[in-house]
């Protein structure tokens, strides 16, 4: 069941969609509505989908209100520009040390599947590294005076099973570093490989920087909106929409992907959120193909892990088990979670005691699922 | 400041445009957020100031961006002149703005 101001915040990311169908306001709004919608489309970081829908005069405000959103759009505005000078700064170091990498999600998708970059704000900055190299950038970020937020679980973890890590810069700012698209089987079923194997560019300043290709920039879209939270940002069921309607995405190469990937599962359940969330008609090919796919047991039981009341990411990371490849690997990703080092422990569960009592209540509740 | 100010007296008034460097971002409704290389925080400009910034796509001097804008809002050109220019100065102190000769 929804809120009023959700339905509200709904119709406003979804504007300018092809075929979306929430209606906006016809007349200005009371004003408590209008300072929750606001609010509520600054944590959903879609304010400048609020600005241009005010700006066409497609949502009918007073001037106070119109003030008010330009006002919160400019401040996120602002922070995008913040931070697409860390992400400048960040990569010209890996690039110094020849660590290949590709920016994701905000700064990438703002330029290169937007009309204007101002419709899509950021709240970090998210670059990815392959495997290879992942430690050595890491020493990079910290050299110039990041910190990484968690100690690894045991040496050599990151970059053989990681998802990434987040450095928090000395003026609070973070920037995620990511070996593969989120921790857990579907993290560790993408092939990272191909993730440096295409590419694409953008330009940002007077600087060129690499992204992932339109089905790779898709796709991790689709994993952001369906296994990113219980509850998806709408920016990012935006991005899922904005790249099936509104770029030349490839269907064949994000299907081909999907089998490879093991994640077709993960864009069937994001375009169906995002063309429920924005009440869209238009009908893909991509999306159309996605309504039929029939998922494997293998993705079904991943799916799982990180949907419900109970996704944790250590659920996440015992599921992922199944799928590392190889019985050494296994034996090493088994290890690593379950006697990870003291700092690790101190960090997450504070003991060994307590991390033995949540492994023993994660694997009781997983047989009783099964 | 001092430096658009003294460039208008000569001459020939030196010439004004981006600088590659600068990030910036155009908002819907009339405003530019932009960040010059030498800011600490970015700065808002709306509607002269968002025109302004859209006529430094290329080198102009203070005359000629304060004549277009002059044009463009149907206003007196020594008065936006005399508007433009601390705006000009402040961007070319941030970076923001470069010199052409």
């Amino acid at each position: 069941m929804s809120t009023p101001t959700e339905d509200l915040c709904r119709a406003v990311t979804g504007y300018g969609l092809r075929g979306a169908s929430r209606p906006l306001p016809r007349r200005p709004l009371d004003q408590p509505i209008w300072d929750a919608v606001v609010e509520h489309a600054g944590q959903q970081r879609v304010t400048g989908h609020l600005a241009q829908a005010l700006a066409d005069d497609a949502f009918a405000a007073t001037d106070s209100q119109r003030a008010m959103a330009a006002e919160c759009h400019e401040r996120a505005l602002a922070l995008d520009l913040l931070l697409e000078r860390l992400l400048l700064a960040s990569v010209e170091q890996l690039e110094r040390t020849s660590i290949p990498v590709r920016v994701l999600k905000g700064a990438a998708l703002a330029h290169t599947v937007y009309p204007v970059p101002g419709l899509r704000s950021f709240g970090d900055v998210d670059l990815l590294v392959p495997g290879e190299h992942y430690d050595a950038a890491i020493h990079v970020l910290c050299a110039l005076g990041a910190r990484r937020r968690y100690p690894e679980p045991r040496l050599g973890f990151d970059r053989r099973f990681g998802k990434g890590v987040c450095v928090e810069t000395p003026d609070g700012y973070e920037i995620d570093v990511h070996r593969t698209f989120v921790a857990g089987p579907f993290g560790l079923a993408v092939n990272t490989d191909e993730l440096f194997a295409t590419g694409a560019t953008f330009h940002v300043a007077d600087r060129v920087l690499d992204c992932l290709d339109l089905e790779g920039r898709f796709i991790h879209a689709c994993f952001r909106a369906s296994l990113g939270g219980t509850e998806p940002r709408l920016v990012s069921l935006r991005d899922v929409a904005q790249i099936a309607l509104h770029t030349v995405v490839d269907a064949d190469a994000v299907r081909d992907r999907c089998a490879r990937w093991r994640c077709g599962i993960v864009v069937q359940y994001a375009t169906r959120l995002a063309w429920e969330t924005f009440g869209l008609s238009a009908d893909p090919e991509l999306v159309r193909w996605a309504r039929r796919y029939e998922p494997s047991p293998f993705e079904r039981r991943a799916l799982r892990a990180y949907l419900g009341p109970k996704r944790s990411y250590a659920r996440q990371a015992v599921a992922g088990l199944q799928a590392v490849r190889g019985m050494r690997a296994k034996g090493a990703y088994a290890r690593a979670l379950l006697v990870p080092d003291a700092a690790y422990v101190r960090d997450r569960d504070g003991s060994y005691l307590r991390r033995l009592g949540r492994s023993v209540r994660l694997l009781v509740d997983g047989r009783a699922k099964h | 400041m001092g430096t658009v100010s003294s460039s208008m007296s000569g001459p020939s008034p030196r010439r004004w445009r981006r600088d590659e460097r600068t990030l910036w971002r155009v908002g819907p409704g009339s405003v530019v957020v932009v960040l010059g290389p030498h800011d600490a925080t970015p700065r808002s400009l709306r509607d002269t100031g968002a025109a302004l910034w859209a006529a430094l796509d290329r080198p102009r001097s203070v005359h000629e961006v304060a004549a277009r804008l002059a044009a463009e809002f149907d206003a007196d050109p020594d008065v936006v002149r005399r508007d433009v220019e601390p705006v000009v100065a402040q961007l070319v102190e941030t970076g923001a703005l470069r010199a052409f000769p």
